[in-house]
């Protein structure tokens, strides 16, 4: 399991998309910052899913952002109404890595006879054939990007309202077994810890603290869907991408 | 085993789709771990006596503590029928009273479950048992009926 870096992250929406896409906008700057922030855990992991190795990976990123982003203008193509950022993004990010592995194929034809095997060659036919599938790592750390957002949302607000017992709670039932695999805490010793009446109290805490949690998750998805109408839709489009077995 | 990714939204979801619901079949889940829903939670007396009248409790603590500290009115709504609804389990399947409270407080409570369709309705039906039980107890009490 990928662990999710609960970290302050400042996230995007269509707006900022479209800013970003905006050559004479005087936010744009700031925006193209905050979707590179938002979308390099994504595109690393399908690099990295790609067989490209750690460094090279970083590079590749970079390169994708500074040329296809910033100079071809990416986010100036992109349109709420032919579907999702996230989509153009990964697909224009498929291309740049396929365009990448012919012209370093190429060149290294040219100095030996027959083909070079490449462990990116490789990697990317075997991606191909849905192994290791980098359009599936790509998905995954979308997902992780978001929920994410989500708990720095929600650990904001709770700080902010002094709900510091419903926030422990939160984070040490579900937050912490989910972002690292580690186990919960036993209700047992919450209670003990946060001086709490009993268990049922705190499991009412949980609960609390799972519904805000929801309710972030749904919000940061929503931020990236042209219409809340859609927000449903796409949470049950990405728990699919999600459980989509390689082929 | 789950993925935690796909599990949290689905259960996001789920706080989309029905949020009072969710919060109270939540709840049941984690005080009674297995259950499917909180009407589950309440209605299942598998175990002893004891140990169900023990659950019962767990859960009506709960569903107090939920009715105070939800944020959404519709949530701390839904979590007082199921507090009433604890109670009258308690009484009709063990003959037990687990309220500090008066039986006229009590059946007051009760009738609002009953009233309240978004209670499971399993548990409705259980609440016009503890009904009558309640009334005839108070009968018996008062020497109106023999």
């Amino acid at each position: 399991m990928e662990r999710i870096d609960v970290s302050s992250q400042s996230m995007t929406d269509w707006s900022m998309v479209l800013d970003s896409g905006q050559v004479d906008s005087p936010t744009r700057q700031r925006s193209l910052e905050s979707l590179v922030r938002r979308y390099w855990p994504s595109l690393y992991a399908k690099a990295r899913s790609g067989g490209i190795d750690a460094n090279e990976a970083n590079d590749v990123v970079q390169g994708f952002i500074t040329d296809i982003l910033l100079e071809r203008n990416l986010a100036a193509v992109a349109d709420p109404e032919r579907g999702r950022f996230r989509g153009l993004l990964s697909t224009a990010f498929s291309n740049y890595l396929r365009d990448r592995h012919r012209a370093q194929s190429s060149k290294k034809r040219r100095p030996s006879q027959g083909a070079p095997r490449s462990i990116e060659r490789d990697a990317i036919q075997a991606s191909d054939h849905g192994e290791n599938d980098p359009e599936h790592a790509f998905n995954r750390h979308w997902v992780a990007t978001v929920i994410q957002a989500a708990v720095t949302r929600v650990r904001v607000q709770f700080r902010e309202t002094e709900r510091r017992a419903e926030w422990r709670i939160l984070e040490a039932r579900l937050i912490d077994p989910m972002v690292s695999g580690t186990k919960a805490t036993p209700y047992a010793d919450l209670v003990e810890e946060l001086d709490l009446r009993d268990v049922a109290q705190a499991a009412s805490y949980l609960v609390n603290g799972k519904r805000a949690l929801g309710r972030a998750i749904l919000q940061e998805i929503g931020d990236t869907v042209k219409d809340p109408s859609q927000i449903e839709e796409e949470a049950r489009e990405l728990i699919e991408l999600l459980e989509r077995k390689s082929i | 085993m789950t993925d935690p990714l796909s599990d949290s939204l689905r259960w996001a979801i789920e706080v989309g789709v029905d949020p009072s619901r969710t919060s109270i079949d939540w709840l049941a889940g984690e005080l009674v771990p297995g259950s499917c829903s909180a009407a589950d939670a309440i209605l299942n007396a598998t175990g002893r006596p004891d140990e169900h009248i023990e659950r019962l409790r767990l859960l009506k603590n709960g569903f107090k503590t939920l009715r105070i500290s939800a944020e959404e009115p519709a949530v701390r709504r839904l979590a007082a029928q199921y507090y009433a609804a604890t109670i009258a389990a308690a009484l009709v399947r063990r003959g037990a009273w687990i309220t500090t409270q008066r039986p006229t407080r009590v059946r007051e409570a009760i009738l609002a479950m009953i009233d309240d369709d978004h209670v499971a309705d399993s548990l409705r039906c259980l609440g016009r048992e503890a009904i009558d039980a309640i009334d005839q107890n108070e009968a018996v009490e008062t020497g109106l009926e023999p």
